[in-house]
């Protein structure tokens, strides 16, 4: 009796053992299949910048919920998480920190602002995350990439020197522009903008009257634009973002009795800024843009009537950062479906090699610093309404 | 041009101090340092904006609504924040009125988010005379400010609760013993503050726009204002502000933009370093 007891008890120990296993090899699948994706991004949803943050956490969802509805990707749905950096550097590393460590996501889309992106760099470099920038433009982001630099940041839109030089050009070229003041953001953003116009056009004969940079954030421009109106230059070249910044600046340039074509990287589009273009006081002005919703080509015209239905309105967007922000999502899923796998190394490989086909009618992929070389667009003010000059290859 | 930096350095005097005005009486008299101070002045530009751009309230009648509404909502806060705490530390108070600034800050974020609005004002055309030009709103909030500093001076000096108030912030022990209601006069001074906000926030509105980190903006300087002017007078933060307008214009006009925020406190360092209770200023905590 006892030996057969005992046999029994071992052939129970068997069976359960072999239950385990079992249970291991065939369920354990099906409940990794069932835990979501995590990617993250770290963006300004308080803060000046917080208006911009807003549309890039919308251009993302937009990416993620068109993949969650055809069924997510490896089987799996996709969890988006989103921690706000102000758009200051030591917040956004706070932040990249939380979704790296705690959050543990797979992948990372990076801030709206040069800044805090170039201060997240080393961190994903040293816990090799892969991280796709969306809207912040310094070269030195791309400078710092890929191949010799930090293999994990990959840059989707265009930089400010690719978009810089086109613009030079056109100003120079087809509105024979000879001198020119320079306002900028006291930022990577800002001085990268004043740099990256004022290098060629400099080296094309044109006069640099002058060159100052406020605070971000700064929405009191008399004292420069007073020094602006003495100098009387062709253009007055911007780097400034914000729209409290370009109403302001363009209110304040009005009450000085000032009439002066802008020209550089602000947001033409800006809803507070209609009224002015409405009125002539804008015109002549230009400007370059990593993307123009007023672009015909590819899928553009769907795609900017998919975000004006998403958002419930016509006017107020920040086109550039529901774009980008769509765009540099896109390709991380991209990469993660190639990769076959939801791990940071795979993502990173299959990155380098993932060609994307964009929605203005592109195909792009990773150069060796990890940058696309989409177009820019060139964008003004004529008769009162913001128009498209032309799309230039970057 | 040296003229139209000079007007506008006194147009912009004019701003910093209608919003440091509120600001040093608060502190002159209940002893808090207000960090919630920038907050009210958003809150009061933000309700002004509701009132003359959604309701359609004519921008002139939208003002006295919008300083009766921060009126109540500054005793509100009074109560609820500011006054269980008076009697605790100074760090107990500081902690509590940055909370306030938080709350209402994120909370601005939440109801209104972050897209700035702009206020229609009909004094916001330009104006030239003598080839320098400006607009009467900034005019309008220079005047505002000169008049609400001397307003406030001869409430303080010539009537009598505007006395109580002073005795308050003299030696409170006194006043309790001589029978001034010392929670009334928390109460008066804290929403008389926050009023001045509301008037500051509906005058500079149209000038700038309006957007929930508006009032991080100006309080940093205003900091600097009510340092320099000394922390509790009302006239120095006045002169403050002139010589901070001024000198800022001059520097960003013919020097460089960037060395322009450092002269505040550049300037307030020095204060604290020579005359550490400002231009006109009292030592306010000895030991």
């Amino acid at each position: 009796m006892n030996m057969q007891s005992r046999t029994y008890r071992k052939m129970i120990v068997a069976l359960g053992v072999v239950a385990l296993i079992l249970t291991a090899v065939f369920v354990s699948p099906s409940v990794s299949q069932t835990v979501p994706i995590k990617i993250g991004t770290f963006t300004p949803l308080s803060g000046h910048a917080a208006y911009y943050g807003e549309h890039i956490v919308i251009g993302a969802k937009l990416a993620i919920d068109e993949a969650n509805e055809k069924g997510g990707l490896l089987g799996r749905k996709i969890e988006f998480i989103t921690e706000d950096d102000k758009n200051i550097p030591a917040e956004a590393v706070t932040a990249a920190e939380k979704l790296i460590t705690k959050d543990q996501v797979v992948a990372l889309s990076a801030s709206m602002g040069s800044s805090p992106v170039l201060a997240v760099m080393p961190k994903v470099n040293e816990a090799k995350v892969p991280m796709f920038v969306q809207t912040a433009t310094s070269v030195l982001i791309t400078q710092q990439s890929g191949k010799g630099g930090n293999p994990w940041t990959f840059k989707c839109n265009p930089n400010d020197a690719m978009m810089l030089t086109a613009l030079a050009k056109f100003i120079v070229e087809k509105r024979g522009v000879k001198s020119v003041c320079f306002i900028g953001e006291d930022t990577d953003f800002g001085r990268g903008i004043v740099k990256g116009l004022k290098e060629w056009m400099e080296a094309h004969g044109v006069k640099v009257l002058s060159e100052d940079y406020v605070k971000g954030g700064e929405t009191e421009f008399t004292p420069l634009l007073t020094k602006v109106k003495g100098l009387k230059p062709d253009v007055l070249g911007l780097g400034v973002v914000g729209p409290t910044q370009i109403q302001a600046l363009v209110k304040q340039m009005l009450e000085l009795g000032m009439k002066i074509p802008l020209t550089g990287r602000y947001d033409i589009t800006a809803k507070q800024i209609a009224d002015y273009i409405a009125s002539g006081a804008m015109e002549g002005s230009t400007c370059v843009e990593p993307y123009s919703h007023l672009y015909e080509g590819g899928r553009n015209p769907q795609f900017v009537q998919m975000v004006k239905t998403k958002l419930g309105r016509d006017t107020g967007i920040y086109w550039w950062g529901v774009y980008w922000s769509y765009e540099a999502t896109r390709v991380m899923l991209e990469a993660i479906r190639q990769g076959g796998k939801a791990e940071r190394q795979a993502i990173r490989d299959a990155a380098v090699k993932v060609e994307m086909d964009l929605i203005t009618g592109m195909k792009v992929k990773f150069d060796d610093n990890n940058q696309w070389h989409p177009p820019a667009f060139i964008t003004g003010v004529k008769d009162g309404k913001i128009v498209l000059f032309g799309d230039v290859p970057t | 041009m040296f003229f139209q930096h000079l007007t506008n350095g006194v147009l912009i005097s004019g701003i910093y101090a209608l919003v440091a005005t509120g600001f040093t009486l608060i502190f002159g008299v209940l002893a808090v340092v207000n960090f919630a101070h920038g907050e009210f002045y958003m809150l009061g530009a933000f309700i002004l904006f509701c009132l003359s751009q959604q309701i359609g309230i004519p921008y002139f009648w939208s003002i006295p609504l919008c300083i009766g509404a921060l009126l109540v909502f500054g005793v509100l806060v009074e109560r609820s924040a500011i006054r269980p705490l008076l009697q605790k530390s100074f760090e107990s108070m500081v902690i509590c009125t940055f909370a306030v600034s938080m709350i209402l800050m994120n909370g601005s974020l939440l109801i209104w988010g972050a897209e700035p609005r702009i206020i229609q004002s009909p004094l916001s055309t330009p104006v030239s005379v003598f080839g320098i030009a400006f607009t009467l709103q900034r005019l309008l909030v220079l005047v505002v400010a000169v008049a609400a500093s001397i307003g406030l001076h001869l409430f303080l000096y010539r009537t009598k609760l505007g006395k109580a108030i002073r005795a308050t912030a003299q030696n409170k022990d006194a006043c309790v013993a001589v029978g001034i209601d010392i929670a009334f006069i928390s109460k008066f001074t804290f929403a008389l503050g926050v009023g001045l906000c509301a008037l500051a926030g509906a005058l500079v509105a149209p000038i700038y726009s309006v957007f929930p980190t508006m009032g991080q903006t100006a309080i940093f300087k205003v900091f600097a204002i009510v340092i320099l002017g000394g922390l509790g007078n009302i006239q120095g933060a006045l002169l403050a502000s002139l010589i901070l307008g001024i000198g800022e214009s001059l520097i960003a006009g013919y020097v460089s933009a960037t060395l322009k925020d450092g002269l505040a406190f550049l300037l307030m360092l020095f204060i604290l370093l020579l005359r550490p209770g400002g231009l006109f200023g009292k030592a306010v905590r000895t030991l």
